[in-house]
């Protein structure tokens, strides 16, 4: 278990969260569904050490190495695809004797194999993102933070991105912490669902072992977070 | 190819209202026509003063504003990346962008040799085109790329060379070119005065001493091929580098 024990965060003179606490299971996929502006960004955003004003009593996900794939890919247009990747590799995993080799495997994970040498604005949206996922993990991380990765695409794109994502996470089965205002999304791939709500956010409710659900009972907890995120404004 | 024949049209319908000007003037003295222009340029061409005036105003310019680019460079990202170092560079941006180029020129014929005043002056004056804009380019920077970096845990100079340099090399490169245009303006001006043993002002001087006009426009004709060409240099080497701002696209 990851856990984080009385996070207080505040943004612009607003309590965002206010003794939080959160547990979440290592090796699994949990998601945090909420409203924007709920707090889902920020958490992630404490997690991996972007934002840094705030007060927190214990926390089991400092000294973590994380891989991110934001809302947007965040790739650096003046480098190619292959440059991207290797970006984020550090010396010892850029002295890899088969460098190359090793990028493009990645990169024909998420079928791009054809476009090392390509640069970002050659790519579609959906092309672009899945060379983040693949930066992603090509990076040795504990934790895989996921911020709304599939907003944005249309539903052809965004099947097959989930797909890809899918296979690529079997392979190694690390944390991810996935976040998203979207419950189709959310039961797709989450093992755990947390309901992010109120001001200052806590757990609303939570849904565990998704997976192992019967599609009948799925519906009844989709149709039970979709009246939960109803009822908050 | 229509734009370019009618580019070269427009060249051609100017050199005419120059070439009638002249006739009607018809005093060489004060308005010298096209083709005596072009005389008087093939006649200096076949002395070796020519190019040696050449090679050592080039020297100049080119020395000038690479020595700028340099410096501004690194000024530029520390002032960019450290606002107090900014605040404390700023009133002295202020004096060289406000004070006249003669002023420079006259300090610097005091300060330096004849030979270097114009490349100190040309120095001077390329300075802050550059830095105003590699602090723009720095300020620029997407934020959520360096947070991209720090999660990955992306070395500092990694940062630097993938992130920062990526994103201000449209800006380096646009204070560039205009540092790059004044600079043939600035560096013969600054020899005019500075009145070096070779160089293209001091040549323009010698003319305008010997009333030749001819040689006047024949050298002036060089400045602006010279300062066309280094222009268009310039630009097919910025060019299809992907570090044109038209170029792209932010996801």
């Amino acid at each position: 278990m990851l856990k984080i024990e009385k996070l207080t965060k505040s943004y612009d003179g607003n309590l965002i969260f206010e003794n939080f606490d959160l547990e979440i299971e290592k090796n699994k996929i949990t998601c945090l569904i909420g409203k924007s502006g709920s707090g889902k960004t920020t958490l992630l955003n404490v997690l991996c050490g972007i934002t840094e004003e705030f007060t927190m009593e214990e926390s089991d996900f400092t000294n973590l190495s994380y891989s991110y794939i934001f809302q947007e890919p965040r790739l650096l247009d003046w480098y190619t695809v292959y440059q991207n990747m290797k970006f984020v590799l550090s010396k010892d995993e850029v002295n890899h004797k088969d460098l190359k080799k090793h990028i493009n495997n990645y990169l024909k994970m998420v079928e791009l194999e054809n476009f090392s040498h390509y640069y970002p604005n050659q790519l579609s949206g959906g092309m672009a993102q899945r060379v983040s996922i693949a930066r992603a993990f090509i990076k040795d991380f504990d934790v895989l933070l996921m911020d709304e990765p599939f907003k944005g695409l249309d539903p052809a794109q965004k099947k097959q991105l989930i797909d890809r994502f899918m296979d690529m996470w079997k392979k190694n089965r690390k944390t991810v912490l996935f976040v998203t205002h979207l419950l189709e999304e959310a039961f797709y791939i989450s093992n755990d669902i947390f309901v992010l709500g109120d001001k200052p956010a806590k757990i609303v409710y939570s849904c565990k072992n998704v997976y192992k659900m019967e599609d009948e009972e799925k519906e009844r907890e989709k149709e039970k977070i979709w009246q939960i995120l109803e009822s908050q404004t | 190819m229509k734009k370019s024949l009618l580019k070269s049209s427009a060249i051609v319908i100017w050199l005419l209202v120059w070439h009638f000007l002249a006739l009607i003037i018809n005093k060489e003295l004060i308005l010298p026509s096209p083709y005596i222009t072009f005389i008087r340029l093939t006649e200096l061409m076949k002395h070796s003063n020519f190019y040696w005036a050449l090679l050592y105003s080039l020297g100049r310019i080119i020395g000038g504003f690479l020595l700028a680019v340099l410096v501004a460079f690194i000024l530029g990202v520390f002032a960019g990346l450290n606002e107090t170092f900014e605040i404390l560079l700023s009133p002295f941006i202020t004096v060289i962008r406000s004070t006249p180029v003669m002023s420079f020129i006259i300090l610097a014929i005091i300060w330096f040799s004849y030979n270097l005043a114009p490349l100190a002056v040309n120095f001077i004056m390329c300075f802050p085109p550059i830095y105003d804009n590699v602090i723009k380019g720095i300020k620029n920077t997407d934020r959520k790329l360096i947070n991209m970096a720090r999660v990955y845990k992306v070395s500092k100079f990694n940062v630097f060379k993938g992130v920062y340099l990526g994103s201000l090399m449209p800006f380096l490169s646009s204070g560039m070119n205009t540092a790059l245009g004044s600079s043939f303006r600035v560096a013969v001006a600054a020899e005019v005065l500075a009145n070096p043993k070779f160089g293209i002002g001091t040549k323009l001087l010698v003319a305008k001493i010997n009333l030749d006009t001819a040689e006047v426009f024949a050298w002036t004709f060089v400045i602006l091929l010279l300062s066309y060409l280094f222009e268009y240099i310039f630009k097919k080497i910025t060019e299809g580098k992907h570090i044109n701002v038209e170029n792209r696209k932010t996801y």
